[in-house]
């Protein structure tokens, strides 16, 4: 290692009398900790703007839930619970395997890593396809405001404000695991070259919050769309 | 810094989180009235803090990382609270008339009820003027005019009751109406049958 530093300080230019550093470690940082520290930091605001940017639309579906209730169960019963379900042991799983893989890194476990980065990218995978069904379903049904709408019964409009956020929500969330599928891409690229060491894996560890985020989202619209008024419906 | 959590930490989050999914699933098909919305989102949020908490580390973290967290809960709360405190309140808003939907109601349940006779609702005109009339008649603003149901309903008096019983909110300019299931059928027979007849009829000449 003292041999990567000194090589790395060459290549630099560091001769300017500043000690050898890791190569990782940004210049207008003390320490290797102090720098994860400011990367979590503003990953965390990035998160609570992601948060804010979720609630708008959850707070436009609780006014319309407090005004059309009705309307709110009789377009919940529509969706499909095992589906959803799934989907949610699906994404879970995937923010387990997420967890193993910064754990992975954390340790120097470089295969370790690799594999459970593919498992996390094929889990995602797994859900944006059993999604895609799911939206499959509901063309075929007409039940897709705007583009493809025809109910027969129950409060036709209000029920279409229901589906609307449906559709707003979830594929928002799919366009973030999209973007998720992006970034865990990069880093499994970067986990192939063996960039990461249990001294610096920033990127796996920032990539793992972003990940989190999407699966907590996920945890908020099942009861909020799939599960909503399911005990008083008529059979 | 870095906290290393044993692998059996994740395996008992993953274990967690798959009963409390089981749990909110099986608990949305309970009967528990209107406790079934704040079950569902307080297991959300115990799911949610098990995310954060471990998989995302913040147990872990340092207390700024903490704090930031916690302030979501903060923003959140502006969002919702003041969003929901200015919708959820406009219906309290004073109408030309001078009644308001929360302060008609008293004076509703106060009023002498006619009894519900075929007799006694011969003429419904002075139970109409204290309760339908307050807000529809051919000129208000404040909800739809007697016009527009007779347009919506023409003589189906069965679903101006049924409204009347379990009113929907269907045009946002107006306050929403509030129930008025306690008058009981036969008065809301006799107001509604009164309501389509005077509606029918041509508006007064301003």
């Amino acid at each position: 290692m003292p041999d990567a530093l000194a090589a790395h300080a060459e290549a630099h230019g560091h001769s300017h009398g500043h000690a050898a550093h890791h190569p990782d470690l940004q210049h207008h940082f003390e320490t290797l900790e102090q720098q994860k520290e400011a990367s979590a930091l503003g990953m965390w605001i990035f998160i609570i703007q992601e948060v804010m940017f979720f609630g708008g639309l959850l707070a436009a579906y609780m006014l319309y839930r407090i005004w059309y209730p009705t309307a709110w169960s009789e377009g919940s019963a529509e969706l499909n619970i095992q589906l959803g379900g799934l989907n949610t042991v699906v994404l879970i799983g995937s923010s387990l395997t997420m967890a193993m893989a910064v754990r992975a890194a954390q340790t120097g476990k470089q295969k370790a890593l690799v594999g459970f980065l593919i498992a996390t990218i094929a889990l995602g995978l797994v859900f944006l396809v059993v999604k895609g069904f799911e939206y499959h379903d509901k063309w075929v049904l007409h039940h897709v405001p705007g583009l493809n709408f025809q109910l027969e019964e129950g409060q036709v409009p209000q029920i279409a404000i229901f589906l609307s956020l449906y559709f707003a929500l979830t594929g928002l969330h799919a366009l973030h695991m999209v973007i998720g599928f992006v970034l865990m891409s990069v880093i499994l690229w970067m986990a192939w070259r063996k960039r990461f060491s249990p001294e610096w894996y920033t990127p796996v560890e920032m990539a793992g919050l972003y990940w989190h985020f999407v699966d907590i989202v996920w945890i908020f619209l099942v009861p909020l769309l799939y599960l909503v008024d399911r005990a008083h419906q008529v059979q | 810094m870095s906290h290393i959590s044993p692998k059996s930490t994740y395996y008992a989050i993953f274990g967690a989180l798959m009963a409390l999914t089981t749990l909110t699933v099986y608990v949305a098909f309970q009967h528990l009235g209107w406790l079934n919305f704040p079950v569902a989102i307080t297991i959300a949020f115990l799911k949610a803090s098990l995310v954060v908490l471990f998989f995302m580390h913040v147990k872990y973290s340092s207390r700024l990382i903490k704090l930031l967290v916690a302030s979501t809960f903060f923003f959140l709360a502006c969002l919702f609270g003041l969003t929901m405190t200015d919708y959820l309140s406009r219906g309290w808003l004073t109408s030309p008339r001078g009644t308001t939907t929360a302060g008609m109601l008293p004076k509703l349940q106060a009023a002498e009820l006619p009894a519900a006779s075929a007799q006694a609702l011969a003429n419904p005109q002075p139970l109409f003027e204290a309760t339908c009339g307050s807000c529809h008649s051919f000129t208000t603003k404040t909800a739809p005019t007697l016009a527009e149901i007779h347009n919506l309903y023409a003589t189906d008096v069965e679903k101006v009751v049924t409204w009347a019983k379990a009113p929907q909110r269907k045009r946002m300019r107006f306050e929403p109406m509030p129930s008025f299931a306690h008058l009981g059928d036969a008065r809301l027979h006799a107001l509604a049958n009164y309501m389509l007849q005077q509606a029918a009829q041509a508006p007064p000449a301003p």
